[in-house]
């Protein structure tokens, strides 16, 4: 016999219609929680006639296409952690092979039965003490109304954020710390050792990252499918490897899995966080019934209680599978009733915000404010690596708009001038003055031309607010950092004290980014240093000829009254962009606001940020806005800072 | 308008291509099979596949509830 006709079976018209079902369920289950969706997928193949290690084969060869989708969908609304995921997902690869490992020691030494009381005791075990906790917890949020508050970290978690191991600290953004690889990697091991004992190493991956790292929720599930993929990968390789796959069962499965994942990542910005713990505890106390039901069936068979009658042990497997389905029916029903409820409410906000948004005054008319007006633009550069963004940026941005630029550097007057000035002055000047003479070259080169300007002063940012007052500068453009103090800090001393003093915009340039070409990001409010930024988006996506998202980021603890406060001057500033004919999109997240504005951004694959800038005055005007300097730290694109 | 016909187009393009290249895994199944049942480097081929089918059936699926109004709370 050929091995086709062997190992692979006659697919018939149920079959596939099942295989559909079972993985559009499947998905929406995985999108949701990052994993889960595949436990009923082996049995349900080996219940056709495939056998078992086929259906484990194509079953993982699903996994990893449907896990990439999922983590692709759910990294645009900036859930994903792809660093943590990264690490764990190699971590888990090992505890794979050493849970494979086990599963074959046992098998050899107590023969199948031994094999399935050694998988079905794991799933009890650590169903019981993992999915009791996650289930008790969110059931704890829910007794004391504390859906709508931001997550708290458990004590474990702040020990282990507190660890500090020299040489093993890695930052991971989804806590906003580092810790130590060496707390994560035990982690992915027993990730990958649950996913070869059960086939769902989430139900260790995704409550480990919540209550050990202090990961939110949604984040951890999301990550899970980072998680997912590279575990996906190496089984598939490793079972393909010996011809165990089989394609056609995997892509049938893909195609309805994939319908049912995007479902569920959507339904993930409709839910309060801890839906996520409710659906994987719910899942895994009932899966846990499922196992705890045949354990007397393996116990039979290696003859440790009397035998039970084939009728029994027939009555037993078929309830145990049907348990298991109605754990991942379950789980889908409860995904699918958020989500209905959650766009329900969600519309019926917009609604109301759409309802009150005639009677707010709309931004100013763009033309006559001074605000929005590009015509003269200033480069502050120090002709370092992190001011080769900014110039390229000024040079586009100042031709696109047909405006007169002025560049200027600086030569530095402080402590380190006074062993020998004369020496040390005339050498900064000259390398400033090399800076400049490239720049105008490089502006020469495009057709251009610039202005230069050399200051001397011991605050590079003093010089650079005062020569925009001296050239009533509508745009300053600078880099993140300067070459002084470069890794201390996101954003340089300068950038951060040019954003407080300067009148005007201040466009800050990543070196890497180039100038706009995509979509712009409107980050609003609803105060008026928004309505200011919304002017400048509107003029320069009418230059440009592009689209604009406003987005607002409620905070979770934020009152009713605040959020539709929130979505309201969306809708409004939505309206006012379409007046000025601008194409928009409009959306409310929630969250942090800096990574929410930088994940949507590189989500929807804007290219400049525009938000609006307090520009305090006395002691306030030090401390640019923590959300504004975070964006401006995180974002790889350019933004825009908007003085009202 | 130019919106929706947009959506339309891209749904219609990525379902066509998806239902296409199942089509041929279907239609050359057992050639498909025998070549991946070999086992060793062959594994690349359904690998690829699962790639390639999660690229368009993945966009497919993303504008099909797209196009219904399922879309992620903005």
């Amino acid at each position: 016999m050929d091995p086709v006709s062997t190992n692979f079976i006659q697919l018939d018209l149920f079959n596939v219609l099942f295989l559909l079902g079972v993985g559009f369920v499947g998905g929406m289950v995985s999108g949701f929680i990052g994993s889960g969706g595949a436990f009923v997928l082996t049995p349900a193949m080996m219940s056709m006639g495939a056998p078992g290690i086929v259906a484990v084969a194509s079953n993982i060869c699903h996994k990893f296409p449907k896990a990439l989708v999922g983590a692709m969908k759910r990294a645009k609304y900036g859930q994903v952690d792809v660093k943590l995921g990264i690490i764990m997902g190699l971590s888990a690869e090992a505890g794979i092979l050493y849970g494979a490992h086990i599963q074959e020691s046992v098998k050899r030494s107590f023969g199948d039965a031994g094999s399935n009381l050694y998988v079905s005791a794991a799933f009890v075990v650590v169903l019981a003490i993992v999915g009791g906790y996650v289930l008790w917890d969110a059931v704890r949020i829910y007794r004391r109304g504390e859906q709508h508050a931001e997550e708290k970290l458990t004590k474990l978690a702040r020990w282990v954020q507190s660890l500090n191991i020299p040489g093993t600290m890695v930052y991971f953004p989804s806590i906003k710390a580092r810790v130590s690889f060496l707390v994560t990697i035990p982690m992915g091991f027993a990730t990958g050792m649950l996913a070869a004992t059960i086939a769902v190493g989430g139900f260790i991956g995704v409550p480990s990252m919540m209550y050990v790292l202090g990961v939110p929720s949604l984040m951890a599930s999301a990550t899970e499918l980072v998680i997912a993929f590279i575990m996906g990968v190496g089984g598939t390789i490793k079972y393909g490897w010996s011809g165990f796959v089989d394609i056609r069962l995997a892509m049938i499965i893909l195609a309805g899995s994939l319908f049912g994942i995007q479902l569920g990542a959507i339904g993930t910005t409709y839910v309060k966080p801890y839906m996520v713990k409710v659906v994987m505890g719910t899942i895994m106390i009932i899966v846990l019934v499922s196992r705890a039901i045949v354990i007397p069936v393996y116990l039979s068979e290696l003859q440790m209680i009397s035998p039970l009658e084939p009728a029994t042990i027939t009555i037993l497997k078929k309830v145990s599978f049907y348990v298991m389905v109605l754990a991942l029916v379950t789980g889908a029903f409860i995904v699918l009733r958020a989500l209905i409820g959650g766009m329900r409410s969600h519309r019926l906000e917009l609604a109301a915000a759409a309802a009150v948004a005639p009677t707010l005054a709309a931004p100013a008319p763009t033309r006559l404010s001074p605000v929005g007006r590009f015509d003269k633009v200033l480069l502050a550069t120090d002709g370092s690596e992190f001011s080769a963004g900014a110039t390229r940026v000024a040079l586009e941005m100042s031709k696109k708009c047909n405006a007169e630029l002025t560049t200027m550097s600086m030569v530095l007057i402080g402590a380190d001038a006074e062993g020998n000035p004369v020496e040390i002055l005339e050498k900064a000047e000259a390398e400033a003055q090399e800076v400049l003479a490239r720049v105008k070259a490089e502006a020469a080169q495009r057709g251009q031309d610039t202005r230069t300007e050399l200051r001397q002063g011991s605050q590079p940012y003093k010089e650079i607010v005062r020569l925009a007052d001296d050239r009533r500068a509508d745009v300053i453009v600078m880099g993140r950092r300067g070459r002084r103090g470069l890794a201390r800090m996101m954003v340089g001393e300068s950038t951060r004290n040019v954003i407080g003093y300067a009148d005007c915009s201040v466009l800050v340039v990543p070196k890497a980014a180039v100038v706009w070409s995509r979509r712009i990001l409107l980050a609003i409010d609803g105060s008026r240093h928004s309505d200011m930024a919304a002017v400048v988006a509107s003029e320069l996506a009418r230059k440009c000829n592009l689209p604009v998202a406003v987005i607002s980021v409620l905070r979770p603890q934020f009152d009713e009254a605040r959020r539709a406060e929130g979505k309201a001057a969306v809708e409004r500033v939505r309206a006012a962009l379409e007046r000025d004919g601008v194409s928009v999109e409009a959306a409310v997240l929630e969250g942090d606001p800096a990574e929410q504005i930088t994940g949507y951004a590189s989500g929807q694959d804007a290219d400049l940020i525009v938000l609006g800038s307090h520009g305090r005055t006395g002691l306030g005007r030090l401390l640019l806005g923590s959300v504004t300097e975070k964006v401006i730290g995180q974002a790889d694109c350019p933004v825009m800072a908007v003085k009202a | 308008m130019a919106d929706r016909g947009k959506d339309t187009a891209r749904l219609i393009g990525f379902g066509a291509v998806t239902a296409l290249l199942y089509f041929l895994l279907f239609t050359f199944e057992d050639q498909v099979l025998a070549l991946t049942s070999q086992g060793r480097w062959t594994v690349f081929i359904p690998i690829a596949i699962a790639f390639v089918l999660s690229y368009t059936h993945g966009n497919f699926t993303a504008s099909f509830w797209d196009w219904f109004g399922i879309k992620a709370k903005k």
